[in-house]
């Protein structure tokens, strides 16, 4: 049990800028790693009182490196207001948990009382080279002596591989209705969200798309792009605080969420998934917060998980104990984490629906759950029963390497 | 000698011409998925790009470049196999990289024609000159000691013309590809009688290869594609002078022009399609077809233009020349007219044209129906509304498509092909047409 009361609040996204907004244009310039740190740092800042009010940065993020010749991200938070100079600023990298990272790094800097007010914040912009170039740089979120045998495209070969077993034990008609219904329901969650990179999605028949048969001669062989996260630029923030630190930036605790469990995984990097059906460190990581928080899963009101592939929404629900093993797609199928099921999942769309700037996923989440539990999400509200005042969000880095599972409760 | 043989040296002549530059990207594209492939590790392969301007070779280089990366980008996870043996090749970008490395170093440009005697293959792209075809393919067949295959790209000169002046022996085939060839799927073939046959096999699995539509013609000059393109525009210029009573010559060309584009759904009016070919090419095909066919085939109009130097044709950076139009962005801006030496505003002359012509049945396009997966049905709609119709421009255009019917069914007839199929595949694949000339709308 957290000994220490931490809240999150002041939650911020940038729209998640990519193909299906109609103001993207991959030949026009477009805003750059530091436009989008400063839009939503400023964010953040102006709910909070400004810069004065801040102890210490974290930022975290993927492959600046290489999508925008950028590295030293930490010296970007200065840009975001001349008032954090001169205070303490962090990086983090854990691939595309880089921005659960940022939230772990703030969390343990206020348990430590080395902060009273942190400013996390997560960024990704991926636009800049072609798809099947930035492969090759999310590929470095694999182990690098994988990558010549791996795929043209490495990450969605990986959990290509794991949509085959899941097919293989479980039937390909079954697994492919599961993995077409997350998709739906992504999409359908992601209209109701104005920043969200599908909210001007106006297919008719989403089902239809998301049964697709895939052919790995353009693409993989067990998954189409509709089972992908999408390409994304964009960036979110958030501050952690203690409880000096909310009377410090002058809001209520209502208008916050409590951070009361955490549960930050790593598996070695260099072994293959122990079994492919199964996110095997996604369900410790998830253990150890439901445990910390000393709650069980019937408590939550709703989940933020990494659906970086439908399959990983899927296997999700089965490593978080929603659905027994192998029933998960079914579980999906029968709408149980839509708006109105049993446990509305990625309300906003999601990695899928509302988009992936890789570093940026894991603040994103917080926000969503932080927009939930204080009625800011607009169209996306969901109804938030009194006995379930708990949310939770996975944010996973690589094949189910890098994990941080948060549990926040409702104030 | 095998195929794979045959294509180890290769010539392209005239490839820095538009067909030709387009063909010699298709051979690099053929031969370096040879090259590349492990089993042929111990095979060189080598492509002449053969043309007089050093610096138009040196463009060509960085157009083949661009093309060939294009390909590779789209086609990596083929790649990744190919260069599965090569440990130091790791990232998707360093096997594109490698690839483009390859494959450029197969291309040997050069401005001698000395460079196509060492050729097994000759693909033929230099510009639709008779005695120009006649006098190159004679010096190569003469000098050059491996008896050559030669594909010419003629799109009207009659193969076996080619066959008996440059006294090939019977290794010619027409191997007629469109503009652009590099991403155009047609491809006409034309056999000569009693050729080689293995050549004709030769062509077959190569456009096949390349993912291309293979439609057989037979070898009578202006073959299918400019067979109804010429007479096409001999109606169309025939049809504007009928209109002289009425109209100024410069209203005349663009009456027809928009009633062919609008009213006929075409992707551009004849009058444009002929400055987009070039009034001079035009001019070289209606003088071949004249000269070899029983058949009054000219044009004193396009004659007259091109003593006054209006050719049309593209500049180099894609853009139009002055023909019987002018051009900003690739719309008609201002129109020739003869009689005054002097081309007059588009917004000046189209009103009259416009209340002349009357309205569209339906508010369509070639534009809108191109991607409409409804585009039968709604075609369909359209033209028995457009035969219902009272307007000029309806009653002209149904006229004219029943015309164009009767010059697809005479290609048929005069043995230019064998079915009414093959004629309107070349039509609506080489010129984009959204339905063929032999149809049931008219």
């Amino acid at each position: 049990m957290i000994q220490k009361k931490i809240y999150m609040v002041a939650g911020y996204n940038t729209v998640s800028m990519g193909t299906g907004r109609s103001e993207f244009n991959p030949k026009k310039e477009r805003p750059g790693l530091e436009q989008y740190i400063q839009e939503a740092g400023r964010a953040t800042l102006a709910q909070i009182g400004g810069a004065k009010n801040v102890d210490e940065c974290v930022i975290g993020n993927f492959m600046a490196a290489r999508f925008n010749n950028q590295s030293h991200l930490a010296a970007m938070m200065p840009s975001i207001d001349a008032g954090l100079r001169y205070k303490p600023s962090t990086r983090v990298e854990g691939a595309c948990a880089s921005g659960g990272l940022a939230l772990m790094v703030g969390i343990k800097s206020v348990l430590a009382g080395t902060s009273e007010v942190v400013l996390a914040l997560g960024v990704e912009v991926q636009n800049t080279v072609k798809a099947i170039y930035g492969a090759d740089y999310l590929a470095l979120a694999g182990w690098y002596k994988n990558r010549k045998k791996g795929h043209a495209y490495f990450f969605p070969g990986e959990f290509s591989d794991r949509a085959k077993a899941y097919s293989d034990v479980y039937g390909k008609e079954y697994a492919r209705n599961g993995m077409a219904s997350w998709f739906k329901n992504a999409i359908e969650n992601a209209r109701l969200c104005s920043t969200a990179q599908e909210f001007e999605n106006t297919a008719a028949d989403l089902m239809i798309l998301g049964l697709t048969v895939p052919n790995g001669k353009n693409f993989v062989d067990h998954l189409t792009v509709y089972d992908c996260s999408k390409v994304s630029d964009g960036a979110s923030s958030i501050a952690i605080v203690s409880e000096e630190g909310l009377k410090r930036i002058g809001i209520s605790k209502d208008e916050a969420i409590e951070v009361v469990g955490f549960g930050q995984v790593e598996e070695n990097l260099l072994d293959d998934p122990i079994d492919l059906n199964e996110l095997t460190t996604t369900k410790k990581a998830v253990e150890k917060a439901l445990n910390m928080a000393q709650i069980t899963k019937e408590q939550l009101a709703t989940v933020e998980t990494h659906d970086c592939f439908t399959i990983a929404g899927i296997l999700a629900t089965e490593a978080i104990g929603f659905a027994a093993k192998g029933k998960g797609a079914e579980f999906v199928s029968n709408g149980n984490t839509s708006q109105n099921g049993i446990i509305p999942f990625n309300t906003t769309g999601g990695l899928i629906g509302w988009g992936h700037p890789t570093g940026a996923t894991g603040v994103h989440q917080a926000v969503t759950i932080w927009e939930q539990f204080t009625q800011k999400a607009g169209k996306a509200q969901i109804a938030i029963p009194s006995n379930k005042p708990y949310g939770l969000s996975i944010n996973m880095g690589g094949n189910d390497k890098t994990l941080v599972a948060i549990v926040y409760k409702k104030q | 000698m095998n195929t794979n043989e045959r294509f180890q040296n290769v010539s392209v002549l005239g490839a820095a011409g538009k067909m030709g530059s387009g063909i010699l990207y298709l051979n690099t594209l053929y031969i370096s998925k040879l090259a590349i492939n492990p089993e042929n590790c111990n095979k060189c392969y080598t492509i002449f790009a053969i043309d007089r301007s050093q610096e138009q070779l040196n463009q060509l280089l960085k157009f083949t470049k661009s093309l060939l990366l294009k390909w590779a980008e789209k086609n990596i996870i083929w790649l990744r196999t190919m260069y599965a043996e090569r440990t130091d090749l790791i990232e998707n970008s360093e096997i594109i990289q490698a690839y483009l490395q390859d494959a450029m170093a197969i291309i040997k440009p050069s401005t001698r024609i000395e460079s196509a005697f060492d050729s097994h293959l000759i693909f033929e792209a230099v510009i639709e000159d008779m005695e120009l075809k006649t006098q190159i393919l004679s010096t190569i067949k003469l000098n050059n000691p491996h008896n050559p295959w030669f594909l010419t790209n003629t799109s009207s000169i009659p193969i076996h013309i080619l066959n008996h002046e440059a006294n090939l022996e019977g290794n010619i085939i027409g191997c007629h590809f469109y503009n652009p060839p590099a991403v155009q799927k047609l491809i006409e073939v034309i056999e000569l009688k009693n050729g080689n046959s293995q050549l004709s096999k030769l062509v077959y699995d190569f456009g096949k290869d390349l993912g291309k539509m293979m439609v057989p013609a037979n070898d009578i000059a202006g073959f299918i594609g400019n067979g109804f393109f010429m007479r096409d525009l001999l109606f169309g210029i025939e049809k504007a002078n009928q209109l002289k009573e009425t109209f100024s010559f410069a209203e005349s060309i663009l009456l027809i022009d928009t009633l062919t584009r609008d009213f006929m759904l075409r992707p551009m009016g004849i009058f444009q399609l002929m400055d987009y070919v070039g009034i001079d090419v035009c001019q070289f095909i209606l003088n071949v077809m004249n000269k070899h066919l029983q058949e009054n085939i000219e044009s004193p109009l396009l004659l007259e233009l091109l003593n006054k130097n209006i050719k049309g044709g593209q500049l180099s950076d894609g853009s139009q020349k002055p023909g019987f139009f002018t051009y900003t962005k690739g719309k008609i801006e201002t129109v020739y007219d003869y009689d005054k030496g002097m081309y007059m505003p588009l917004n000046e002359l189209s009103e009259k044209i416009n209340s002349h012509l009357g309205t569209l049945p339906e508010n369509v396009s070639w534009k809108s129906l191109s991607r409409d997966p409804q585009k039968k049905e709604k075609m369909s709609q359209y033209f028995s509304l457009l035969a219902q119709s009272k307007d000029n421009g309806a009653y002209l255009a149904m006229e004219y498509m029943k015309q164009m019917k009767t010059i697809g069914k005479g290609l048929v007839k005069q043995g230019v092909t064998e079915t009414d199929e093959n004629v309107n595949t070349v039509m609506i694949t080489g010129f984009h047409h959204l339905y063929g000339p032999i149809n049931e709308y008219c």
